[in-house]
């Protein structure tokens, strides 16, 4: 018996299918792509600038984490380098360098690792980060009076601002085509609905997200945007309106779909998605933001560990009747 | 191994392999051996040392009062007796027998077809199918459910009984219905076989070809439409299931008045490739892997069964078991391997669950040591298929922790048993 080759002993299953968490999350960063290449190209240098420096930050934020809580290096997994990333696309391309990186301290520290890092945070980390921000630098973070100095050939206005401001009938100057291709001013990587559109059905055909969440979410913006459409023409933008402009695409594809702060069930997860875009419209409708995918996606995460305990009965599952 | 699709939006699907290779015959090792469970307290008078003569087929049990019994698979001699534990620290004796190169066969069986000559002779056959439960079943047992299908993927044993020996089959049915007076008798096959189990004359269920549906709550739940309640056996309701490689051995066993010695099996190798080749039981790994021409390198896998379900073996010298329904060899690259990972809450595991349950949480509690907390995610309805293992995203050791609770909620559930 000794002489013999060293065999591998494990238990069951000695197959895997292949899947990684580093495969997964390069590939959502592959597939933001589309949208982030357009953005790109019309604010040029600063906007890489940006992007660049929200990576990089969010990783270093990791690695010291890492370090400081004597865990395991964990900046290999991707899962800094996205979260880092969706923070960059979210924020315009004239964002202070000094903004940014606080902004992926953020997203790491406090939106992630405090909590124990992969896994344990209950809140979309990219969404607390961004939401600190835009409640300590409201002005660097509002799209009209940062992107003042561009002049990109579209309307630089920021549609939802305009929307708020001046009604439904200022609106009208843009032409919804000129908004799915991304010819509108927001953040870096969430005004080409093209982009994210295709990005996100990337995503779905290779099963990195879940189609229940992104439809529903997307359902959820019509229908309710719908319904305030119809009941008052005058005082509410049209349905598409809505879900071309803002963080609506970016929300449905890659923010509500974060794997821990998403249900895994089939109901949980229209509910949640629903509830995103539903909570979206209400906000944008009737609240004081402009935009409402940031505090919807966030107030959804509070809900998401209750949501998932509508699950199917087990098989065998003895209901005690008491 | 079977990687997930490009297209991973597709529900993985497992297919079970539909074409059974033809057995051939491995010739008896000059060496076999076998486990004989080890009883808590020895009582009686041993009844076998070294040097002793065996028969092939000659039944080999620790003393006078124990019911736990093993079959010699060749005639020789005791050569040693060594103390053994398998992978979950179950005790067993060892027993070598140094074949005497013929089989000289022992007649004990003879004329007798009875269920009580069942649980005297055949309790350690191919298949390894228990007589006992007809009898201490808490529920009379009135349903035979025989299955035409291998638990596990890439394995053909039952499949290629049914078409090798449709006839040895059917004698094997009537015989069971004879012995245990147990008339509704199913059996179930993939859809290609219905043609062979016609003559059984039995009601013929046909089953998806793919993993786990031929485990059998699935079988259960597809053919009986019930569900097995968590945590019980198929005797539990009055079900039992047999194999169709067991059923054939009855037939050999009665109808030859020798009891059966040789087990089927399928070697599954590191390209997947599979052959069928029939051994003693008792044969070394290792005879068989030869046979196959398969080479086993450094760090390579040797598993007892299949690569979702089989047990991985640390040495080429232990020998195949009544139930090795497979040898397969897989190379280190082929492999699974666990991280420490924690739980992304990706809900794979859930979503691929043929049980329903809630595998990321039950995942977590036991992870901390929560055991108590397993039982309400419906830890007693799982039924061991280990596909939420294979296609975690963290590659968690989701079945280890699986196995960890329950043994630890069977010792709290022991303990509280005795302060009680
Ligand atoms: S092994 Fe995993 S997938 Fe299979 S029944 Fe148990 S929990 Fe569900
Ligand atoms: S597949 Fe693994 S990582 Fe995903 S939810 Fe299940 S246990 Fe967690």
């Amino acid at each position: 018996m000794n002489n013999s080759k060293k065999l591998i002993v494990s238990h069951a299953p000695h197959w895997h299918n292949g899947s990684s968490i580093s495969a997964k999350n390069i590939n959502i960063i592959f597939a933001t792509f589309p949208a982030l290449l357009i953005g790109l190209s019309y604010y040029g240098i600063p906007a890489v600038g940006v992007i660049a420096l929200s990576i990089g930050c969010a990783m270093i934020a990791e690695l010291l984490m890492n370090l400081a809580m004597k865990r395991e290096i964990s900046i290999s997994d991707g899962s800094a380098a996205l979260s880092g990333l969706l923070l960059g696309m979210l924020l315009p391309a004239s964002a202070p360098w000094w903004l940014v990186v606080i902004g992926s301290f953020l997203v790491i520290v406090i939106g992630k690792q405090i909590f124990g890092g992969i896994g344990s945070n209950p809140l979309n980390p990219t969404l607390i980060g961004y939401a600190i921000l835009m409640i300590s630098w409201k002005g660097l973070l509002d799209y009209n009076e940062a992107l003042l100095d561009y002049d990109l050939g579209f309307i630089m206005s920021y549609p939802l601002a305009t929307l708020k401001h001046f009604g439904v009938s200022a609106i009208t100057k843009y032409d919804m085509i000129n908004l799915f291709m991304g010819k509108q001013s927001g953040g870096i990587g969430t005004t080409c609905g093209l982009g994210l559109l295709i990005g996100g059905f990337y995503l779905l055909l290779r099963g990195f997200i879940r189609w229940e969440i992104s439809l529903s979410f997307l359902v959820g913006v019509y229908v309710s945007a719908f319904l305030f459409n119809i009941s008052n023409p005058e005082g509410y933008a049209s349905p598409l309106f809505h879900l071309l402009t803002g963080n609506i695409m970016l929300g449905a594809f890659f923010l509500a779909t974060d794997d821990t702060t998403s249900p895994v069930n089939f109901i949980p997860m229209l509910i949640f998605g629903l509830g995103c875009g539903i909570m979206t419209v209400l906000i944008r409708n009737l609240g004081v933001y402009y935009d409402g995918v940031v505090f919807a996606i966030l107030l959804m995460n509070i809900t998401n560990p209750l949501l998932d305990k509508i699950y199917p009965k087990a098989i065998g599952k003895v209901v005690e009747n008491a | 191994m079977i990687k997930k699709s490009f297209w991973g939006f597709k529900k993985t699907d497992l297919k079970y392999d539909l074409d059974p290779p033809s057995f051939r015959d491995v010739s008896p090792p000059r060496e076999a051996t076998v486990f004989l469970k080890r009883p808590n307290k020895i009582t009686g008078e041993k009844l076998f040392q070294v040097g002793n003569q065996v028969k092939t087929g000659q039944k080999l049990s620790s003393s006078s009062d124990s019911s736990e019994y093993v079959i010699c698979p060749v005639a020789g001699k005791i050569s040693d007796i060594f103390s053994y534990s398998d992978a979950y620290g179950r005790h067993y004796d060892g027993i070598k027998i140094e074949s005497g190169g013929k089989d000289d066969w022992d007649d004990q069986l003879k004329g007798k077809v009875t269920l009580e000559a069942a649980i005297d002779f055949l309790e350690f056959a191919p298949g390894k199918f228990s007589f006992r439960k007809f009898k201490d079943a808490p529920n009379k047992i009135d349903t035979i459910i025989i299955n035409g299908l291998d638990a596990d993927l890439g394995i053909t044993v039952n499949q290629g009984i049914l078409k090798t020996k449709s006839s040895g089959i059917k004698k094997g049915i009537d015989l069971l219905k004879k012995i245990t007076g147990v008339n509704n008798v199913i059996i179930v096959v993939p859809e290609i076989l219905q043609g062979e189990v016609k003559s059984t004359g039995l009601s013929v269920k046909i089953l998806p070809a793919s993993f786990p549906n031929a485990l059998p709550a699935m079988i259960i739940k597809n053919v009986l439409d019930k569900d097995l309640p968590a945590g019980k056996n198929p005797e539990d309701i009055g079900v039992t299931l047999i194999s169709a490689e067991s059923v054939a051995a009855i037939a050999f066993a009665f109808d030859g008045g020798k009891i059966p010695v040789t087990k089927a099996l399928s070697v599954i190798q590191k390209d997947g490739t599979t052959s069928n080749v029939t051994a003693r039981i008792g044969t070394p790994i290792g005879d068989i892997l030869s046979f196959c021409n398969v080479s086993v390198g450094e760090n390579d896998r040797i598993i007892m069964g299949g690569s979702m379900m089989g047990t991985a073996t640390y040495s080429k010298d232990l020998p195949i078991e009544p139930d090795t329904d497979a040898i397969t060899v897989q190379s280190e690259a082929d492999s699974a391997i666990v991280s420490d990972y924690p739980c992304i809450n990706c809900g794979e595991c859930v979503r691929i669950c043929p049980a329903k349950i809630q595998v990321n949480l039950l995942g977590k509690y036991a992870e901390f040591g929560l055991y108590e907390d397993t039982e309400r995610c419906d830890i007693y309805s799982c039924i061991e298929c280990s596909l939420c293992a294979y296609v975690c995203t963290a590659k968690r050791p989701l079945m280890q922790y699986i196995k960890l609770a329950k043994y630890e909620l069977a010792i709290i559930k022991n303990s509280e048993a005795v302060d009680e």
